[in-house]
């Protein structure tokens, strides 16, 4: 008769981590693409610059990233929309255009970010570059366009072990652990002065992110979890954050353990792959090169990605990753026009790559507090979310946050725009 | 060209010639017939409250212009005279929604409403979700580059909502959507994605709903039963053909297939147990439960009466079988032969036996059966245990879909 499996049955445990499995891959996904080429270039400089005395924002950080990722998971599994959906429909048209365009602006300024690392990244493993950015662009493409959710979802997943690279280029660095263990919960001397601040901003902008919020959302509707398994995914929302914050762990360290400790600056975030070799060897740098590259093409999909998904949600049609090439052509067109058209301009050697990317980080920053506004109003909305609207210490954990992301991003927009 | 963007949020004035607040909402009745007319403006007064006057009283309704007929504080009302759930909010639960434009057999977002003149009220006439429509929501005229982008509308009977959170129920446009295909219908269903998906499935009668569950793709059946919970799937499930509803019951976990059995009946309940032991691609696994099969003595009168009697229940029928009493097959006979003979003959004369080749067994696998069914020029084919009774039928349409399973 029907197939019964009588250890399972009697395995709870095993049960439910099947269930978790299962719903696995949205939070962590965006998490991890938190992670991405614009993300691993300001870790590499928060390390180099300040140490491991940095390490004290990454405990708040992963329980602020975890508090939004959830509200957006639980969001979208209550809803079955996207934030673009809800903020369309609660809203109204007017304010959805402008969060649109300026998603979409915000968007490109990341992408350009993650393209210019994939670049950097080629050329450090000494990949020429426009064949190598060609053959990228295809393939995210041919990745995004051809295959279902669940394949996407899966090699997204397998790029997380690529991750890894980073704990061994740590490793090579032969770090201090124990200071680096200490400088993650006991606070030093400089924390309030200007460079850390600064940085630690920094870190705050490229962790938590406008289309990270809306990544969550569109991605979990794509996926379909049914209500049912709603605490599962709420689950993943802080294991997603916790796994993304302890690669940017490593990411810091292994800087932090060669060129801190050694006194050497780095002008930018790309070099930090060459730098560290006299410290940790050949191998940590091709490693962290490796690292840099996975990181940009993550963010490269993921962050255009967003802007199809928003697009669609936007304008009402249906755009999933389920879809043929012939029904999603305008979600599927979207991606590659933003791909391509960040490829060509990375290339253009008169483009005044970093004035745009500084911009836009700004962009980010102002972005993030209207849309965590948004967000709060939306997960407090009885009609939308029913029984599982926000609770009082939801709320409190939600408006703590708000308030420490929009004073980050409106410190942040004052330093860039005095550089 | 009014449109209702045009509207709202515009300043009211009374017969007093003063401003008595704007224009926040336009009710309409759920149940309204064809074009809906105006019933109720809901305005947000100077100091912040919201009231509501029956559109009767509106002397004026222009861009430009939103008077009444007498003073504000005579006519306005704090409460509806219905209850709420009785009216449709043009602006709350409409303007930005999605819905399923049934002549287009789409989802679209709603970005303006078109309102006009018929038997001498104003009434909603249809939505425009155009790009136009979206355009003009933002603030840009009608009159700029007119060419490009044009207004499309659709007919608001032609329009079905969505069920959600809010009060707007499926009931009055359901008959519209059933005179969609069913694999239409499974494509908009599809595109809507789980939660308003269900929720049209579940607004559709058992029977229909239960065609386009079928033609939905298997691992969104798999969701959207579990969204709808055993009670509604149970209902729908047990008008689904037999060899659909195993395919369906083999993707869930045992608890939850136990559950959707028991809602069934046992007979049912036990029909899809049998065909669900079968592999997806044999003939087992592809064969349906629902035939025709009569006594050899029966006369063809009888068989038609039969036929007749059984209709609804069968997806298709091609062959009539001929079985004795213990469901030993006999023989089959097409429906055309079935038209053509005289009523009183016996069956058993006209019935061909098959030849042995052509009929297959449980486990033959997909290969074998499309060699048979091609060979033999067969829709449909019988499948026989091997006691020789008939358990099942091959039709064409399921091998099909084994090539083309995305289709």
């Amino acid at each position: 008769m029907l197939k019964e499996n009588v250890v399972l049955k009697n395995n709870l445990f095993i049960k439910r981590l099947l269930i978790f499995l299962s719903v696995l891959g949205p939070s962590i996904i965006t998490t991890m693409a938190g992670n991405d080429g614009a993300g691993v270039i300001t870790y590499s400089y928060a390390g180099a610059a300040l140490g491991y005395a940095v390490l004290i924002s990454l405990p708040i950080l992963t329980l602020l990233y975890a508090v939004t990722q959830e509200m957006g998971s639980r969001a979208a599994i209550v809803t079955g929309k996207g934030l673009g959906d809800i903020i369309r429909e609660k809203f109204g048209a007017r304010t959805a255009a402008f969060a649109f365009i300026a998603l979409l602006i915000a968007n490109f300024g990341t992408l350009l970010t993650d393209m210019a690392a994939l670049k950097t990244a080629g050329n450090m493993l000494g990949i020429p570059a426009l064949p190598f950015l060609i053959f990228t662009i295809a393939l995210c493409f041919i990745l995004v366009t051809f295959t279902q959710y669940e394949k996407s979802q899966k090699v997204f997943l397998t790029g997380i072990i690529i991750y890894f690279a980073y704990v061994f280029s740590a490793a090579k660095g032969n770090p201090q652990w124990g200071k680096a263990i200490e400088g993650l919960f006991v606070p030093t001397s400089n924390i309030f002065s200007k460079e850390f601040l600064i940085i630690s901003i920094a870190v705050l902008g490229t962790t938590i992110t406008p289309w990270g919020q809306f990544f969550v959302q569109s991605y979990m509707k794509d996926k379909n979890v049914p209500l049912k398994n709603l605490l599962y995914s709420q689950l993943e929302a802080f294991v997603g954050a916790f796994v993304s914050n302890f690669f940017t762990f490593f990411i810091i360290v292994a800087t932090a353990a060669t060129l801190f400790t050694h006194g050497i600056a780095l002008d930018s975030g790309e070099s930090a792959a060459l730098a560290i070799r006299p410290f940790a060897g050949d191998f940590a740098g091709t490693l962290f090169a490796i690292g840099l590259l996975n990181a940009a093409i993550i963010g490269i999909i993921i962050v255009s990605l967003t802007s199809a998904y928003a697009f669609s949600e936007f304008f009402g049609f249906t755009g999933s990753l389920d879809e043929p090439l012939r029904k999603g052509k305008s979600f599927y067109g979207l991606f590659l026009f933003n791909i391509v058209l960040a490829g060509i301009l990375v290339i253009t050697p008169w483009f005044p790559l970093f004035k745009i990317v500084v911009y836009t980080q700004s962009l980010n920053g102002i972005l993030l507090p209207l849309f965590f506004y948004f967000l709060l109003k939306i997960v407090n909305d009885k009609e939308l979310m029913g029984e599982h609207v926000n609770g009082k210490l939801s709320n409190f954990f939600a408006i703590v946050s708000t308030v420490l992301i929009a004073i980050a991003g409106v410190a942040a927009v004052v330093l860039s725009l005095s550089y | 060209m009014a449109y209702i963007s045009a509207f709202l949020n515009n300043q009211i004035t009374d017969s007093t010639d003063s401003y008595v607040g704007r224009l926040q909402d336009i009710l309409i009745k759920k149940d309204a017939e064809d074009f809906p007319p105006l019933e109720f403006l809901v305005i947000k007064t100077k100091e912040g409250a919201v009231r509501y006057i029956p559109y009767e009283a509106v002397s004026n309704f222009t861009n430009f212009n939103i008077s009444l007929k007498n003073q504000f504080s005579k006519i306005a009302l704090t409460l509806l005279p219905k209850a709420e759930a009785d009216y449709i909010f043009l602006k709350h639960s409409v303007l930005d929604k999605q819905i399923v434009d049934i002549g287009g057999t789409r989802v679209v977002r709603v970005n303006d409403l078109r309102i006009g003149n018929l038997n001498n009220k104003v009434c909603v006439l249809g939505i425009d979700a155009s790009f136009r429509g979206l355009l003009r929501r933002l603030g840009v005229p009608d009159g700029f580059f007119p060419s490009i982008f044009k207004a499309k509308l659709i007919d608001w009977r032609e329009a079905q909502f969505i069920g959600s959170s809010q009060a707007l129920q499926l009931s009055t446009a359901a008959e519209n959507l059933s005179e969609l295909h069913p694999a239409d219908l499974a494509n908009i269903v599809e595109d809507l994605g789980v939660k308003q998906g269900s929720s049209l499935l579940a607004s559709l009668d058992a029977g229909d709903a239960a065609k386009v569950l079928e033609e939905v793709d298997p691992e969104i059946q798999t969701i959207l039963v579990q969204s709808l919970g055993p009670d509604r799937a149970g209902k729908i499930l047990s008008q689904m053909s037999s060899d659909e509803f195993a395919d369906l019951i083999k993707t869930l976990s045992v608890p939850e297939a136990r559950e959707l059995l028991s809602k069934v009946g046992a007979a049912r309940a036990q029909s899809v147990e049998k065909l669900a032991v079968y592999d997806d691609n044999s003939a087992g696994g592809l064969m349906t439960l629902d035939f025709v099969a009569v006594r050899p003595t029966w006369t063809v009168e009888q068989t038609i009466e039969e036929v007749k009697r059984l209709s609804r229940q069968m997806r298709s029928i091609v062959y009539v079988y001929v079985t004795d009493e213990q469901g030993k097959f006999v023989g089959g006979i097409s429906m055309r032969r079935l038209l053509l003979a005289e009523r009183g003959v016996v069956i058993k004369k006209l019935a061909k036996d098959f030849p042995p080749h052509s009929i297959l067994k449980p486990d033959d696998e997909l290969e074998k059966i499309i060699r048979v069914m091609t060979k033999y020029n067969l829709y449909s084919s019988a499948v026989l245990d091997t006691d020789h009774k008939l358990v099942g039928v091959v039709t064409i349409d399921d091998v099909m879909r084994t090539l083309a399973p995305s289709a």
